[in-house]
């Protein structure tokens, strides 16, 4: 911890190169005075010395502050993850700020294996790791060969980064009795008729688990976890997080609770009610009773509905003409999570709560669907100002856009997706002119709908400056740039990472802005948003974080 | 190493029946001791005292959970704890979402480790079943749903008349030519066929299930070749049955009705058994200590079967009959 606890009543006043505040009566200021873990007031030093006998301090003086940064759409799976092996391609900075540096070849994967593997004590514990990609290694395979190289005896599971997949080595197949003659889909066979050890979806992905434990899951659940999660996003400049399914269960809201209440916990985290993750399917009486439990740092009350998959899975719903370039064996379209007769009836029972619904729709078949249900539901019972939002909406035409204004529907878009998987979306999912209006920020803002931004973490880093560049440059991996004309300003970038994110969670009142009365949750940053050049956004240094007026550097400025 | 669980799931599309199906199967006299797991997003209406009294141990029915989700966090953390009390366990039965597959479901028991598939049921609504095949968002669904059954229930065929029915079955042979369809209504049908194995395992499940209900099929050639159809009827009544006229009826039982059984109240001396018809074989009534609510007799017939003069014939067996 770097500073004594402060005096309650006591009026710091922070100087700093320059303040962005998100508060469009006055965009910049130097100084912002803070009481009580609360904004007294941004603007210049005379401005504020009127609130009395202030500290003035100068910690901040060669930075830059804005609002702390607001991720709308991650969850504490993310926090998991970071108890196992990361092997993922680009760099990961992990809860204690060391930075594991992306692996760009099948060998450098297998040498971090093997370190990690010479570090284990328990001879016959299971070596997990995550966040594996194939899509970059040029057809290249992983496989039992490479895993073999890591351990002939300990089993080894490398789990893909999106979840939907694993590869394991020869002593996990064995454990878990797999054979080539298995029948099970999703049991990869090269060839020869041989095991590749790679496992996709949840019936092979079972054969392991229940072998090993549902490790990745449960580890998100656990204290550690959440507090892997908060760092994690502290890192990156986040003061505000959504867990987006919840099962709000009374283990889980013990947990929180305790968790967050402890003054050094650096984040304000909302966990979104998901029907989908309550075995016991309580709905309302999950989420009313856990308003009542709500603090600074633990805001409940939202929901959260699952319509359709994933656009890279193809299980997202696509309205004709469908999927580009499905792989073989394809199905013609995607999948329902809810049935789209059941989805009315879901969101009135949230609705008539007064409570604001998120809506998971990928595809732009799901979106419709959603809109569909959100018209009757509000034609049937109109509510002012419900801030309904759609998650992900990556496919959303400009009609369904201009639909969303009219019905007053938020839009959290995957800005993310745009680099992780606009090539494949180009090529393969959906095609150019459809890949080029994906997560189509402009067109959302152009026709009134409010917008924020997300990285879906674990799927993707959590990161809001390298997520507002995504939506800024529209840059793919491979550099192409996809729909220039979707292209929106660094200004507008920001909003939606913190004053947009802030208004689909109804929490505008309180964050999201550097104002008076507001909390004094700040991102710290080395250089300004809006000066350098756009393409240089996400490299901008994140000196850390101010949260309730409590100052969080990142362990590499923690003195 | 332990043997896997029968997994049997049940498939079909919003209101078909599949809850229904679930309940009367699960109140049946089979004395298996079955586990439930419903992945539904609505109104789960599953009878939790049923459960409770089939199962005997307390095993409860979980919701909810998403076969969708490879990390299936709450699915997966169910069936490693359902796996952990297979021991008393004679089966699982997965009823799925109104919206999901269920072959996708039945992949848990393609290996036969910890779960071993048993077969794939398919619920369709008679009545509706040609407007959903339509629908623009579950049309392909509903498609996929009869395409992956080994068994299909035909329910609510009492809504509809004998053209729709055919008309029906006609479409039901395409979308899935050789699966055998059971004709019937408010979720009625012979337990055994819902629970006997239709697939070939290369482990045999744990459980105790009955003889495959294949050894009551017709032999002869029928019209709707190749799928074999089925009537399922079900009398319920709350009266006593003579034995003797009961088995008298039996004896000269039409030769549409293939098999029968339930749990009746038998008389004089008023007993409540297990009745057991196979056509072909004496009737065997076995005193029985389960849980009885009134007379209830499952028949299964060819498509020529007629239920009228069947019912009429039974209330003649009664004890109280006028």
């Amino acid at each position: 911890m770097s500073q004594a606890t402060p005096d309650q009543a006591e009026i710091r006043i922070y100087r700093a190169r320059s303040i962005i505040t998100m508060n469009p009566a006055q965009p910049r200021a130097t100084h912002v005075a803070v009481r009580d873990g609360r904004i007294l007031g941004a603007g210049d030093l005379a401005s504020l010395q009127g609130w009395g006998k202030a500290t003035l301090d100068d910690r901040f003086a060669d930075k830059f502050i804005m609002p702390g940064l607001i991720e709308g759409h991650s969850h504490l799976l993310e926090g998991g993850m970071w108890s196992f092996v990361y092997v993922g391609f680009y760099d990961r900075r992990g809860p204690d700020g060391r930075l594991w540096k992306g692996l760009k070849t099948l060998d450098a994967v297998v040498e971090r294996l093997r370190q990690a593997e010479q570090a284990m004590d328990d001879a016959g514990a299971t070596l997990c790791a995550w966040g594996f990609d194939p899509i970059y290694f040029q057809g290249e395979r992983i496989t039992t060969d490479h895993l073999d190289r890591v351990s002939a005896t300990r089993p080894v599971v490398v789990l893909h980064a999106s979840i939907h997949l694993m590869n394991v080595n020869s002593a996990m197949l064995q454990m878990a009795g797999i054979t080539p003659d298995s029948g099970v889909d999703g049991v990869e066979c090269d060839e020869s008729g041989r095991l590749t050890g790679q496992l996709q979806e949840f019936a092979a992905m079972y054969l392991v688990f229940r072998k090993i434990g549902n490790v990745f899951f449960d580890e998100g659940q656990t204290t550690h976890g959440i507090w892997n999660f908060a760092r994690v996003a502290q890192l990156a400049g986040v003061t505000t997080a959504t867990d987006l399914v919840n099962d709000l269960s009374p283990d889980t809201l013990s947990s929180l609770a305790q968790t967050t209440d402890n003054d050094s916990f650096p984040l304000r985290l909302v966990p979104a009610y998901a029907p989908l993750r309550d075995n016991e399917n309580k709905g309302l009486e999950r989420v009313l009773p856990s308003i009542a439990r709500n603090t600074d740092k633990l805001q409940f009350g939202i929901v959260k509905l699952i319509v359709d998959g994933s656009i890279q899975g193809f299980t997202a719903r696509l309205r004709w003409p469908h999927y580009y370039r499905p792989p073989a064996g394809a199905q013609e379209n995607g999948i329902w999570v809810i049935p789209p007769q059941q989805l009315q009836g879901l969101i009135q029972t949230y609705h008539d709560a007064g409570l604001t619904v998120h809506i998971h729709t990928n595809g732009d078949e799901a979106t419709e669907v959603a809109l569909d249900a959100l018209e009757a539901v509000l034609a049937a019972t109109p509510r002012r100002d419900h801030r309904h939002t759609l998650q992900h909406c990556q496919m959303a035409s400009t009609a369904q856009f201009r639909r969303m204004a009219a019905l007053g529907v938020c839009a959290n878009l995957f800005a993310n997706h745009l680099y992780y998987w606009g090539d494949a979306h180009y090529e393969m999912t959906m095609g150019p002119e459809r890949a080029c209006r994906l997560n189509a920020a402009a067109t959302a803002l152009a026709a009134g709908v409010p917008i924020s931004l997300h990285s879906d973490a674990p799927v993707t880093p959590i990161a809001p400056l390298f997520t507002a560049w995504c939506a800024v440059n529209r840059l793919t991996a491979s550099g192409r740039v996809l729909g220039e004309e979707n292209r929106i300003t660094v200004q507008q970038a920001l909003h939606a990472m913190t004053l947009g994110a802030a208004y689909t969670l109804k929490l505008d009142d309180r964050i999201g802005s550097i104002e008076t009365g507001k909390q004094a949750d700040f991102a710290i940053l080395e250089q300004d948003p809006l000066a350098v050049d756009p393409i240089s956004l996400k490299d901008i240094p994140v000196w850390g974080t101010v949260l309730g007026g409590r100052v969080f550097p990142c362990p590499q400025n923690d003195a | 190493m332990k043997p896997p669980i029968a997994l049997t799931v049940l498939g079909g599309f919003l209101g078909a029946g599949k809850t229904t199906a679930l309940n009367y199967l699960l109140q049946a006299p089979h004395g298996l001791r079955l586990m439930v797991l419903v992945n539904d997003f609505g109104a789960v209406n599953v009878d939790a005292t049923l459960i409770e009294s089939v199962s005997g141990d307390g095993v409860v029915s979980l919701r909810n959970g998403c076969v969708c989700c490879s990390m299936g966090g709450e699915l997966m953390n169910a069936l490693m704890a359902i796996e952990k009390r297979g021991d008393c366990l004679d089966g699982l039965i997965i009823e799925g979402s109104g919206v999901s597959d269920p072959r996708k479901i039945a992949q848990i028991g393609a290996l036969g480790q910890g779960f071993a598939l048993q077969s794939i049921i398919t619920v369709v609504d008679a009545a509706a079943i040609l407007s959903q095949r339509e629908d623009r968002y579950v049309g392909d669904m509903v498609k996929t749903q009869i395409a992956g059954a080994h068994v299909i229930l035909l329910n609510k065929t009492d809504l509809v008349g004998t053209a729709h029915c055919a008309d029906v079955l006609a479409w039901l042979h395409d979308t899935a030519p050789g699966v055998p369809v059971f004709a019937g209504s408010k979720g009625r049908y012979d337990w055994e066929v819902l629970l006997a194995p239709a697939v070939q395992t290369s482990e045999a499940p744990t459980s105790r299930m009955p003889l495959s209900w294949t050894m009551g099929r017709p032999n002869r050639s029928d019209r709707l070749e190749p799928s074999s159809v089925f009537q399922s009827y079900c009398f319920e009544n709350s009266g006593t049955f003579d034995e003797c006229r009961l088995r008298g009826l039996f004896a000269d039982m039409h030769e549409s009705v293939l098999r029968a059984k339930g749990i009746v109240h038998v008389g004089p001396d008023k007993r409540i058994c297990i009745l057991h018809y196979v056509r072909g074989h004496a009737l065997t009534l076995d005193v029985t200590t389960q849980q009885y609510a009134g007379n209830s007799l499952i028949f299964v017939g060819t498509p020529d079967f007629a239920r009228a003069p069947l019912a009429q014939a039974l209330e003649r067996t009664l004890i109280n009959w006028p």
